[in-house]
């Protein structure tokens, strides 16, 4: 099994407050936030930063900031102290400069010690006792400049272990703070800041994508790491569409009715490996031979390598290109299906499929469809996609109207395909107006399609959803402000005499 | 005085005016939908784009973990690996119910307000 860590070390010297070097890690209080260093595993005791600036010219220390202490009147090594992350100390000297604030005082003095990495400790730092190994008193109370000098000890040294380094300004008498800066440690940082500050641990990672195996969903494949479903794992959206656009239709938002899931599954370099979708065709109270599919706005067709899973039956008015997206399109355009009959036989009564209840059920179907971005590590030629690169609001999905290509119907204002046929649009009821970004919405911003995260029961047959769900109207008439659920099942939200159910569910 | 008086009452009625809380007209529920006239921006879905806002923390070296995006219910619904020191801006939808957006990263968790489409983290501590 091959084992990696998750920390990537780097090499080069790093302008940050807290930093490190391949040899030694530094704080010099420059990053003017202690919250900086303090998230970076390092810790203070009765100890702040401050400016340079804020200090009488005789005090300063290098640089703009430093750090200074509480008045020194306590020898207990705990009261005023620095403790470094946990690093893998090295041999070499540990250096720093200090003075004091004030000439008044009877001791003023600064210990270091180690502090070894107990993992199996109850105490949430892992810490076990400070152990000192310097000892350095001021030679008189003055505010002069002292560089101090300890040696790493030997009994830490390249030990291979994890240890802290604490050291505490200690004092009696008097008031005199001090000023402390430009501190050395020779040693390799070894604090995970993203875990509670705990020395680093080497992780499980069997494929070896730099994502741990706990956290990796694809543990055994190195072109895969993690899941993004959408609306959730167990969870399916749906599209309800009206198919008589541009003129006006019935509201009843059950002329092609999919639920839908997509899981975009990604590799450790946040690149989109492949989508796949699930889409169950559950209604279609329609005459028409309806078509579905979805364009990825924004996305060119060379970045995807393939479409599989999809169900164009003998129809052609769909052209493919060799990757399975439809020709002549800007943007990536799968085709889901191209008639919905095709699928989901008519059951000799009635106008529809599965929107009158009296009528025989006729079983949902599913597509599983995967459009492929990457195959074994390599991205199609137009390279790879991040995730960032296709949100869930970048999918666009429509229906094609009776196998006319051009008669596309989408949500309201996701904009048409290169294959929509603009004589459609300002014709009947339609009032889309490109450039205020309105598209597929009449006069008054009615639509011809809705989409429901959590899920949708459709009107029967010819009733308006505005009869089926009776907050329907507040709803849409607050701009979504009063009953966001308005689609739930609760008491006064339905008349479930007006809601297709299938027979499972009744 | 009468000028005075309507003066008054018209600076009164201005001041109360400006204290209303704006509020959703109230609609008649029994309003067919073909009469209905909406608003301009309103989509026609029950959820919302999230733009997600994260501050990274400067480290001393890259460090690298990862970042899940939750909704309170629980559900995951964006995971990247992310590398703590940098910044990063993610697209996430979800419900239109939901006010607030959880951030978890290794073991820091955190949570931001929706505010205006936005949501802000910073990997960064705001006091100790």
């Amino acid at each position: 099994m091959k084992k990696t860590s998750v920390f990537f070390f780097a090499l080069i010297m790093m302008g940050l407050g807290g930093r490190l070097n391949a040899q030694q890690l530094i704080l010099d209080f420059e990053s003017g936030n202690e919250n900086i260093e303090l998230a970076n595993c390092w810790a203070f005791g009765a100890l702040a930063y401050i400016s340079n600036a804020a200090l009488t010219p005789n005090l300063a220390l290098n640089g703009g900031w430093a750090g200074r202490t509480k008045p020194l009147t306590n020898l207990n090594q705990n009261a005023c102290w620095i403790k470094t992350p946990w690093i893998l100390p090295y041999s070499g000297n540990i250096t720093f400069i200090a003075r004091l604030t004030a000439v008044n005082g009877t001791l003023r003095g600064i210990r270091l010690s180690y502090i070894s990495y107990n993992p199996n400790s109850s105490n949430s730092s892992k810490e076990n006792t400070p152990v000192e190994f310097y000892s350095w008193n001021w030679p008189s109370i003055n505010l002069g400049l002292y560089t101090i000098t300890a040696p790493m000890p030997a009994a830490i040294a390249n030990s291979g272990q994890p240890y802290k380094i604490l050291v505490s300004f200690v004092g009696t008498g008097g008031n005199s703070r001090a000023l402390v800066d430009d501190m050395v440690f020779p040693g390799q940082y070894w604090s995970d800041p993203s875990s509670n500050c705990l020395a680093q641990s080497v992780i499980a990672d069997a494929d070896g994508d730099g994502v741990g195996d706990q956290d990796d969903e694809y543990p055994t494949d190195p072109f895969r790491a993690f899941n993004n479903y959408y609306p959730s794992s167990n969870g399916f959206a749906t599209l309800a569409f009206e198919d008589n656009w541009p003129n006006k239709g019935d509201y009843d938002f059950n002329d092609v009715v999919v639920d839908y899931q997509l899981n975009r599954v990604t590799n450790s370099q946040n690149q989109l490996v492949e989508v796949l979708g699930t889409f169950v065709l559950k209604a279609s109270g329609a005459s028409y031979k309806n078509g579905f599919g979805f364009q990825l706005n924004g996305i060119p067709s060379d970045k995807v390598i393939g479409v599989s899973g999809t169900n164009l039956g003998s129809t052609t008015y769909i052209s493919l290109m060799s990757n399975g997206l439809e020709a002549a399109q800007s943007a990536a355009n799968v085709i889901v299906f191209d008639n919905f009959t095709d699928i989901m036989q008519h059951p000799g009564i009635g106008t529809g499929i599965n929107t009158d209840p009296t009528h025989p059920f006729v079983p949902y179907q599913t597509l599983n469809v995967t459009l492929t971005f990457m195959n074994d590590g390599t991205p199609a030629v137009g390279g790879p996609v991040l995730l960032n690169e296709l949100p869930i609001s970048s999918f666009n999905f429509y229906i094609i109207v009776n196998q006319d290509r051009g008669r596309e119907v989408h949500l309201a204002d996701y904009v048409p395909t290169n294959l929509a046929n603009p004589a459609y649009f300002n014709s009947g009821q339609d009032d889309t107006q490109p450039g205020q970004g309105k598209y597929y919405k009449t006069s008054n911003n009615l639509p011809w399609a809705i989409s429901l995260l959590e899920g949708f029961d459709y009107p029967i047959e010819k009733v308006g959803i505005d009869k089926a769900y009776l907050h329907f109207v507040e709803w849409a008439s607050s701009n979504g402000e009063l009953y966001p659920n308005w689609s739930e099942n609760d008491e006064g939200y339905r008349d479930n005499t007006k809601i297709y159910y299938p027979p499972s569910a009744k | 005085m009468k000028n005075i008086s309507f003066l008054f009452a018209l600076a009164f009625t201005l001041f109360m005016a400006s204290c209303q809380k704006e509020e959703v007209n109230p609609v008649d529920p029994s309003k067919p939908i073909e009469e209905l006239t909406v608003s301009n921006d309103f989509k026609w879905i029950t959820s919302q784009s999230v733009i997600i806002h994260v501050k990274g923390l400067p480290t001393p070296v890259p460090v690298r973990n990862v970042l899940v995006i939750r909704t309170p219910d629980g559900s995951e619904i964006l995971k990247i690996f992310h590398e703590m020191s940098k910044d990063v801006t993610l697209d996430v939808t979800l419900h239109s119910v939901y006010s607030e957006l959880y951030l978890k990263y290794g073991a820091l968790q955190l949570t931001s307000p929706i505010k205006d489409g936005k949501a802000e983290f910073s990997l960064i501590p705001s006091k100790k």
